[in-house]
């Protein structure tokens, strides 16, 4: 029968599409419903590992959304996704034996039931986090769009979602994005056993849509036709470029929670799940189908189930029989192996080098890889046409346009997970998250979905995207924009955690990790924006985990980085007036961490001292001094040193955050005591009821003069009143004099403007302080003068 | 083996010095730690030398064969020893778990007294050669070190078979089976400038000593002030514990 004369015979829908699509609905529905009721069976007979959450009773959800899928559209589930998979394309036997926890599983037995990835499908996880899923969808559809293709992200979430950040700050950045995605809200009423009407007060998720500007719609989620005509819209709508719709999908689950969870429990009646039975979604498609639509009779579709009952079978035979997952494999996938891009392990040929400064340093490395691949995109706050907030973006608006320079609104979720969705499909992404302690407001994302993909599809997924961030104490930013947290994020297996300490390293790496195949951690140290360094010209990688030897010494190791660094080299210089020579050890990457040089720096001096910016408390100081145990303790001549910053949050007055952190004088007095064989005691550990961490008496503040401003600034020419360059932006130290408008001898007003003055951010208006005569002129046009520098003079 | 260890009292050396000390042979009992809480540091093993450097070369000491030996340059001093309060306090210190054998005393005793009288250690500072079946065994008698490393290094230096015949020391020292015998008269042993000849009573309650010395290495006044010095440390023995 052709498929037009199929739509003739139909009987009272004119209207309807072509036969096949609604009986490929129906059979679908079977396959979800047939495989969820056999996993039950498996799993209450112990042959499932872990939770099972079932589909039950929302399959025409899943199946008519699905429905307008291809294989390069994505869909982003929940832990409730089993028919997601199965109704997105996935191998039934495969997607069994994942929740036998088998080989054969499409994750290789690594995901299991709440982490389903299958990229042949364009299942992009079920997630054990709620919410976590419907930024990725947002990413997935821009990386498509980057990349030219039509492919749409498809959000799937339940009504407990829909109260959660995850889902506003997604929906909201997709909206003004106009992502190509769509938000499927499966609306089963409760968020695991609490009512959606007990927790909000507008429980029609719908509704929900019109604050981020998009279309919302409600369907009946148990019609799966009423859900094929929805998405019909919205997956139209999205590829043609018109942004998001969100479709809430009322229905309801039959079953408990999870497997073994009770069906009704304490929130819900017998008579409301009864009343949902006798909507089951297949029987209504079935009866629509044979009396509505006259398209089939019912031994044609007891054929169809028939047949599926026959693959569901099959699917659990293949479970059954497929091996178990070789726990000598336990190690793979962690990280790519190799764990360096080629390019970064390209023998590097020594060539010309120019001084640059941090913040254009890595610029250049970051438009040297946005002009070689035009999939990488960049999202921040701040980061587009005005050039970031610490000038670190200047130009590349101008240059990559506001398509890949996104600028973001204030919701590091929401965009951190558009980074890894577009980052695991095609692009590459940048989350720049402008200070290093704003990343735990997207620590789920970075820690959860990020970090754990590629290990958890058995290799066949990753994220490689770079979160981007200024890390560090500098000058009094406080107690939310000091830290720099390297080995919390270094903790976390699947994450590079980078900590340079050049313009070069910094560049080199950066040019790396948009190269590399895991999520890497950026730190920059905000307090070396203002540095300067010999960058290499040209293309220049820096590898991960291969550790810089900053100085040669013999008698004691320094490991240092970041910021941390520079003090070492400046303690090592002073230490060698005391005829004691340090090797200062900058490892670059916290993760992978460099222990071999460390190592055989050891093996020489037979001394260590670690120095790190973040706190003792299970840190670096610890893992390296343990590692050197381990691997090198005959070498050791005396027992390692640690020196951290106290184990305070940062104080925001300088007198008080000089105390907390480490400086240079105590990293010499530090590689003292381990020489004298008494390493420096720390006191992080805060023992209860031992002593207290205040001291007994409070010493007198010590009388400390202001610290004297740039030399330049004092010497004034004697009876005028000094120009000097303004202090201002934490992160700039120097500005180059682009102009003068008043030439010596000219008569000025206070306010006038009579220089500019160019830094890296801004182009700074130069007022004269008082009224009087342009009596010197110190700093022509072309001079780079310091923050607080003499550019001038004014006499009354 | 294991019960000697555990009884030795615990050396601080850094792993390194530990290594090092290893490599070139050196015992760890011989070293002097500069570092903190006298921890033996690499330095120090880098810059020991051995205590019983020779000041006389073996050619100059071969004419002077002991064999040759003139009976005039010969002399010999004799004492006898309370050794209530040593075999009290022996006694008291194994109640405590701590085991000693007088002749880890004795040895220690003549090690002090050689310190005492540093006239009477010329070749060989203040090392004692412990005089074994058919052998000897040269022990440096480091001020520091304790009775429990003195007695794990006699224990060990038992079941092992080093001789040090050739070494030179000063001092050889013979413990003979107990009996209720004086001795009288013992042989210099080759290269050794006094022998100090000990027997127990059968009581154990003393010991008669016999001191020989050659008076062209030691004059007669030395040599027996040194026996005096002995004699006194073997009596208030608790300063030989400390």
């Amino acid at each position: 029968m052709s498929a037009a004369r199929a739509r003739d015979d139909f009987k009272g829908a004119p209207n309807l599409p072509d036969r096949q699509v609604l009986l490929d609905l129906f059979e679908r529905m079977v396959l979800l419903r047939r495989f969820e009721s056999t996993a039950q069976i498996a799993c209450r007979k112990g042959e499932t590992p872990g939770f099972l959450h079932l589909y039950i009773g929302e399959e025409a959800t899943g199946v008519g959304v699905c429905a307008h899928l291809s294989p390069t559209d994505w869909v982003t589930s929940t832990h409730r996704g089993h028919g997601h998979a199965l109704a997105k394309g996935a191998h039934p036997g495969r997607v069994m034996a994942e929740l036998f926890g088998k080989v054969d599983g499409i994750c290789g037995g690594r995901g299991g039931t709440m982490h389903l990835y299958d990229r042949s499908v364009g299942l992009f996880g079920t997630n054990g986090i709620v919410a976590a899923g419907i930024g990725h969808a947002v990413g997935i559809g821009m990386s498509a769009r980057q990349q030219g293709r039509d492919d749409i992200g498809v959000a799937f979430f339940g009504d407990g979602a829909a109260n959660h950040g995850g889902f506003h700050e997604a929906l909201n950045f997709a909206a003004v994005q106009r992502a190509p995605a769509v938000f499927i809200c499966e609306n089963n009423l409760y968020a695991t056993a609490t009512p959606l009407k007990s927790i909000t007060l507008n429980p029609e998720i719908a509704t929900k849509a019109a604050s981020y500007g998009m279309p919302g719609v409600a369907v009946d989620g148990n019609d799966v036709f009423a859900v094929w005509l929805a998405m019909k819209e919205a997956t139209e709508r999205a590829r043609a470029g018109k942004g998001p719709t969100l479709i809430e999908a009322k229905t309801y689950r039959t079953v408990g929670h999870h497997e073994g969870d009770p069906v009704i429990g304490t929130y819900r009646t017998q008579e409301e799940l009864d009343a949902w039975i006798k909507r089951d979604p297949i029987d209504m498609f079935r009866k629509k189908l044979i009396e509505e639509y006259g398209i089939a009779d019912a031994e044609a579709l007891a054929a169809i189930e028939a047949r599926i009952e026959k693959v569901v079978e099959e699917a659990l035979a293949f479970a059954r029989n497929s091996p178990e997952p070789d726990p000598a494999t336990v190690r793979l996938h962690v990280f790519a192996d190799p764990i360096n891009p080629p390019a970064a392990l390209q023998p590097r040929a020594i060539g010309e080098t120019r001084t640059q400064g941090w913040l254009e340093a890595v610029r250049d490395g970051i438009a040297e890889e946005m002009r070689a691949n035009p999939a990488i995109l960049y999202f921040g706050e701040g980061t587009g046409e005005r050039g970031g907030s610490f000038a670190h973006t200047k130009n590349l608006w101008q240059e990559f346009g506001a398509e890949r320079m996104v600028d973001t609104p204030i919701s590091e979720q929401g965009f951190t997970a558009a980074a890894v969705g577009a980052s695991a499909t095609g692009a590459r992404t940048v989350s720049d998250l402008m200070f290093a302690d704003f990343a735990f407001e997207t620590a789920g994302q970075i820690f959860l979905q990020a970090a754990k993909l590629r290990y958890m599809t058995s290799g066949l997924m990753s994220a490689p995207m770079v979160v981007r961030v200024g890390a560090g104490a500098l000058r009094s930013s406080g107690p939310h924009h000091s830290g720099i947290y390297h080995p919390v994020f270094a903790h976390m297996p699947g994450l590079i955690v980078c900590v340079p300490s050049t313009p070069a390293d910094a560049k080199g790496l950066m040019k790396t990790a948009l190269r590399a195949g895991d999520p890497v951690i950026m730190l920059e140290p905000k307090a070396l924006f203002a540095s300067k360094g010999e960058v290499p010209v040209g293309e220049h990688f820096v590898p991960f985990g291969v550790a810089r030897i900053a100085r040669s010494g013999t008698d004691i190791t320094i490991v240092a980085a970041g910021q941390m660094v520079q003090r070492a080299l400046e303690a090592a210089e002073a230490l060698a007036t005391e005829g004691v020579e340090a090797e200062v050890i900058d490892p670059r990457t916290i993760m992978p961490l460099d222990i071999d040089t460390i190592v055989a720096s050891v093996r020489k001096t037979h001394r260590l001292l670690i120095v790190d910016e973040a706190w003792a408390m299970c840190g670096l100081g610890g893992e390296i001094a343990q590692a050197i145990n381990e691997l090198a303790f005959d070498e050791l001549d005396a027992p390692p040193g640690r020196l951290h910053t106290a184990p305070t949050s940062h104080p925001f007055a300088p007198v008080l955050e000089r105390a907390m952190l480490v400086d240079t004088a105590r990293i010499a007095q530090g590689v003292r005591d381990v020489i004298s064989g008494k390493p420096p005691v720390p006191d992080h550990w805060y023992t209860v009821g031992l002593k207290s961490a205040a001291p007994a008496k409070s010493v007198p503040a010590p009388v400390r003069l202001q610290p004297a401003a740039p030399a330049s600034a004092a010497h004034a020419t004697a009876g005028d009143e000094p120009i000097t360059m303004p202090f201002g932006d934490l992160t700039v130290s120097e500005g180059t004099v682009i102009k003068w408008l008043k030439a010596v001898g000219d008569a000025v007003k206070e306010g006038e403007l009579i220089a500019e003055i160019e830094t890296d951010k801004a182009v700074v208006e130069i007022e004269a302080p008082i009224s009087g005569t342009l009596s010197a002129i110190d700093q022509p046009v072309g001079a780079v003068v310091p923050m607080g520098g003499r550019i001038g003079g004014i006499k009354k | 083996m294991n019960a000697v260890v555990a009884q030795t009292r615990r050396l601080a050396v850094s792993p390194y010095a530990r290594r090092l000390a290893r490599e070139r042979a050196l015992p760890l009992e011989a070293l002097r730690g500069s570092g903190p809480g006298g921890r033996i540091l690499a330095a120090d093993v880098r810059a020991f030398v051995p205590v019983a450097a020779p000041v006389v070369s073996p050619d100059a000491v071969a004419p002077a064969a002991p064999l040759s030996l003139a009976a005039s340059r010969i002399a010999a001093f004799a004492t006898s020893v309370a050794l209530g309060a040593l075999q009290d306090l022996l006694a008291a210190l194994q109640s405590t778990g701590n085991v000693y054998a007088i002749d880890d005393v004795l040895l220690r005793a003549a090690g002090r007294a050689l310190a005492e009288i540093p006239e009477a250690a010329k070749v060989g500072a203040a090392s004692v050669a412990l005089e074994l079946a058919g052998r000897q065994t040269v022990f440096a008698m480091i001020p520091e070190m304790s009775l429990t490393s003195l007695r794990a290094m006699r224990l060990a230096a038992l079941v092992d078979s080093r001789d040090e015949t050739e070494t030179p020391t000063d001092l050889s020292l013979r413990l003979l089976p107990a009996s209720d015998v004086r001795p009288m008269m013992m042989p210099l042993l080759a290269g050794r400038a006094m022998r100090l000849t000990v027997s127990l009573n059968t009581a154990g309650d003393h010991a008669e000593c016999l001191l020989v010395a050659d008076t062209a290495s030691v004059d007669e006044a030395t040599a027996a002030a040194w026996l005096a010095t002995l004699k006194s440390a073997i009596e208030q023995p608790l300063r030989l514990f400390v």
